[in-house]
């Protein structure tokens, strides 16, 4: 995972192009390990060693995209590439003009590296498997180095390499129960972690208790920042993008239309500062360092990407193809850790919520379960867990009215999907406190 | 270009008990026209191998993409090292009896190659297609998307293995989206199937573009779904996804041995179950069949070698067999099918659903609806959920009509139903003959640490539902 390397590779393709041609492409690469353990046992234990390169050739008005392998080795490298080169030629002949091809330019040039100490084989072992004995203990460890690049033959240069290590963990109990857990970042700290063990193996006492069935209705809630992660992932799926509200399957259109508001309370932005992912997209524009998307309940904008902005003659924001946030936050409250309880009274702690999916996305509804830890709470004192509840609420709703109280701490909540290849990104979420919150079944 | 595997094999060298190599090639092409212009013209092409070891009882994996000597050999080393070094913990020993011995070609049954048509040819068949869906004003939004898959799949092991798998996929999707006042609908038409370039077939095409319109048109005026406990009598292209995440899912036998427990979820299934659950009514027979031609998950070897054949796994409404591959086999004492899949080279094989089809029954669709006092008839799935046992699920649908004293009446708006899966397959009142059966498949079943996206493919009739409850939209 050379940057050299990469710099060459692009010089010399560039070098091969001819007038009227153009290339951006994007670099792909992780060497990673995934270890997957099961009742605090080795499951699965897989390295990979990939990478791909994504050409975007332009030739006249023509648009073309040509994904191929990238690995360590430049001469094959080097190969590939200009076979790919030869592919890209024949295509675009065959091909429409692309009426929104955005124009390439050289947008600059950026270099971050965040290195860090992962773990020995021995570290691992040691921590997943002596440390965890006589536990029901599941999940995964994935660690690795992660680079994205991105060059075009304007001259433009992006460089990204993370190294960096997640524990995607939960605690079973013998009733089924599970506490769920996440040890991520680039420095592995065995005391730290295992303290965090301990404090997981604690809370799983409360878990024991006999659960509680609750009626479906409404009930006040407090949402943990990894259950209020989810509904922010819902977000980027039909929500904060200005291309899907043109498509008409936009859970925003409401918010845009000013046909309702969330709670002055509530503030969503882009905030690249967190340094979870690069500050470049796939045309290689580098995004705000911080970008308000709802302020003060109200809509500033959607997520708009160069193509979108072409299509519908409006300003781009440095979004990506996809218009989904890729470093989101949500600001936080007054609310103070030591009173969530007490200002919970009388509801449900929710620690995670599952499978979220929108039941009726023009009025921004969504449904999903409660997952792990969720507990009934009396008298501003945890009671018993509950059984799994299936809710079916307005984001109008959670965000909205029912919005009572935001708490004064957010956490940070790395994007753990490994789809194709390990995610980069993430979030910084708070608390929240919502009252009148729709179970359903 | 494909690798000389035998020669690789050879050249590893010492260390392992058994070693197998998997590569994997494949050509994708994607076009995507939106509104008569092309937004997406593509091709990937990926080129990997997975080794794969046995060390002291424990598999080792090592994907990578240099497919040099001296890549794979590195490889093999590291799988090695890792098979070692995790053995002392290993939740299970196992013995070369997991990887049988195979051998055979698997190929789609695709009649027109994917080199028939150029992207300019594919381009003028969606642009025109796309053009005849945007013709009425209220439609805001329309798209013809069709991406072609090449893939081949070949396997080689120190035992004697040696098998190639063929696969010709074609995922399509037309959609049109329409909006009047604040109302806006979305309806849409789509399959993924082994099959060749002979599935673009401009009347079929045109004709389902023409009808997705229309009912969009409808659904602009229609009222909502009403909200009451009723019928539901529920089309093929909504039976996939009830299929899929309340059978499938919960019968796979690593979920209910815990290992998915940290992402996907477990399964309200226990081990005990298998041979005592009733877990629908007497009309309900679910088999795993990856024989079915053309079906999207179809193969005649697993990931690990296991010989594919076409089983049931609920039989009368009696739950008989798991999905479960031949290590999910061992570890659980449970039997099982040939479905230990990994999504490509980068991943190792867990237990997958593969083709879960529902068997025809007798029953016409006019019986079906003559049968239905008050109901709806459900098209087309466009949202789901579950819980992470696989019992409270909720799906939503683009378009439903209403069933009234045995007729078919108006159009309805935003249907939506939930149940729990066991009480709901119980409630099964009707299966439809083969005259309603229809084969669907879906390229993008999640599951795994790490994630995996798979191909599954689930056949399955009409079928009607006594008693659930139905809800329409906000």
């Amino acid at each position: 995972m050379k940057r050299q390397n990469f710099e060459k590779f692009g010089e010399d393709i560039f070098s091969r192009l001819k007038e009227g041609e153009e290339l951006n492409f994007n670099l792909s690469m992780e060497q990673s390990l995934f270890v997957r353990f099961n009742e605090g046992k080795s499951r699965q234990v897989t390295d990979v060693a990939q990478g791909n390169i994504t050409f975007n050739y332009q030739a006249g008005d023509r648009t073309y995209k040509y994904q191929i392998p990238y690995t360590g080795d430049p001469q094959i490298n080097a190969q590939r590439a200009e076979r790919a080169l030869d592919i890209c030629r024949e295509k675009i002949k065959e091909l429409p003009a692309d009426s929104f091809q955005i124009p390439m330019e050289n947008l600059g040039e950026s270099i971050e590296e965040f290195a860090g100490e992962l773990p020995t084989l021995n570290q691992v072992t040691e921590t997943l498997f002596e440390k965890t004995k006589g536990l029901d203990f599941v999940g995964q460890l994935a660690m690795g180095n992660q680079v994205r690049a991105n060059m075009n033959s304007k001259g433009q240069k992006h460089w990204f390499l993370s190294e960096n290590f997640q524990v995607d963990y939960s605690f079973y109990t013998d009733g089924q129960k599970a506490l769920k857990g996440l040890y991520a970042g680039r420095n592995w700290d065995g005391e730290k972690f295992s303290l965090e063990l301990e404090n997981s193996k604690k809370e799983l006492e409360i878990l024991k208790k006999p659960e509680r069935k609750l009626e479906r209705g409404k009930y006040k809630v407090y949402l943990a920042p990894a259950a209020l992660s989810e509904i922010v992932d819902m977000m980027s799926w039909g929500g904060v993008s200005y291309s899907a509200l043109k498509r008409g399957r936009c859970a925003f259109k409401m918010l845009h239309d000013g046909e309702k508001t969330f709670s002055p309370k509530f503030n969503l932005s882009e905030d690249f500062s967190l340094g979870l992912t690069p500050k470049f997209n796939d045309r290689g524009e580098i995004s705000p360092k911080e970008l308000c998307l709802v302020k003060d309940g109200k809509l500033e904008t959607l997520l708009i990407n160069s193509r979108t902005a072409k299509e519908y003659e409006i300003k781009a924001n440095g979004a990506s193809a996809y218009e989904g946030m890729r470093s989101s936050k949500i600001d936080t409250g007054e609310l103070e850790k030591s009173s969530v309880l007490q200002a919970l009274q009388d509801g449900i702690y929710i620690s995670n919520l599952h499978y979220l999916n929108w039941s009726d996305i023009q009025k921004g509804r969504l449904t999903g379960m409660t997952r792990y830890a969720c507990f009934w709470v009396e008298n501003g004192e945890i009671k018993t867990p509950i059984a799994d509840l299936r809710f079916d609420e307005s984001l109008y709703n959670i965000f909205g009215q029912n919005l009572e109280s935001i708490t004064n701490f957010g956490e940070i909540i790395p994007h753990v999907g490994s789809y194709g290849q390990r995610s980069l990104g993430g979030k910084e979420v708070p608390g929240m406190i919502v009252n009148d919150f729709h179970f359903t079944l | 270009m494909s690798l000389d595997l035998n020669n690789l094999l050879k050249k590893l060298g010492p260390g392992a008990d058994w070693v197998s190599l998997r590569e994997v090639e494949e050509l994708g092409t994607r076009v995507f026209i939106r509104n008569g212009r092309p937004e997406a013209n593509e091709n990937h092409f990926e080129h990997g191998i997975m080794v794969e070891v046995l060390v002291d009882g424990k598999f080792g994996h090592a994907g990578t993409d240099d497919l040099t000597p001296e890549g794979v050999k590195r490889a093999f080393e590291r799988a090695k090292e890792l098979a070692k070094k995790f053995a002392p913990y290993n939740i299970f020993p196992f013995d070369k009896s997991s990887r049988p011995v195979a051998r055979g070609k698997y190929s789609s049954p695709a009649k027109m190659a994917f080199d028939k048509m150029s992207m300019g040819e594919i381009n003028d068949f969606l642009s025109l297609t796309c053009d005849r869906l945007g013709k009425r004003e209220e439609i805001i939004n329309a798209h013809a998307h069709l991406m072609l898959t090449d893939t081949i799949t070949r396997f080689i092991s120190t035992n004697g293995s040696e098998f190639e798998t063929k696969q010709n996929i074609i995922d399509h999707e037309l959609s049109v989206t329409a909006k009047q006042g604040n109302e806006i609908q979305t309806r849409s038409w789509g399959n993924a199937a082994q099959v060749g370039l002979e599935l673009l077939n401009r009347d079929i095409f045109y004709a389902e573009g023409d009808r997705i319109v229309r009912e969009v048109i409808e659904l602009l005026q229609a009222p909502e779904c009403p909200s009451e406990t009723m019928d539901i009598l529920v089309a093929p292209d909504q039976m996939i996804l009830q299929i899929h995440e309340s059978i499938g899912h919960p019968l796979e036998v690593d979920r209910i041995l815990g290992d998915e427990r940290n992402y996907a979820g477990w399964s309200f299934v226990n081990k005990e179950d298998f041979g005592n659950l009733k877990y629908g009514s007497d009309l309900l027979n679910i088999t795993f069949d990856p024989t079915f031609a053309g079906e999207l998950a179809s193969y005649d070897f697993d990931d690990t070698g296991v010989k594919a054949e076409k089983t049931f796994l609920i039989k009368n409404g009696l739950l008989l067999r798991g999905l479960g591959g031949i290590e999910s086999q061992k570890r659980s004492g449970i039997e099982g099918v040939a479905n230990s899949r990994a999504s490509s080279w980068n991943r190792a094989p867990i237990d997958r659903m593969a083709n879960i089809n529902l068997e025809a029954g007798s029953s016409s669709l006019e019986d079906m609806v003559k049968n239905i006092k008050r109901g709806v008839y459900l098209f087309t799935n466009r949202s789901w959920s579950i819980d992470d046992f696989r019992n409270k699920f909720q799906f939503g649908c683009e378009y439903g009509k209403l069933i009234e004293d045995g007729e078919i009446k108006g159009t309805i708006k935003n249907p939506n139903y939930r149940g729990i899966s066991t009480p709901f397959w119980n409630n099964l009142n009707m299966v439809g003959d083969t005259s309603t059966l229809e084969v669907n498949g879906t390229s993008y079943c999640g599951k795994g640490e790490p994630n995996q996206a798979i191909r599954v493919g689930h056949a399955s009739p009409t079928c009607l539902f006594k008693d659930v409850e139905v809800f329409g939209g906000a």
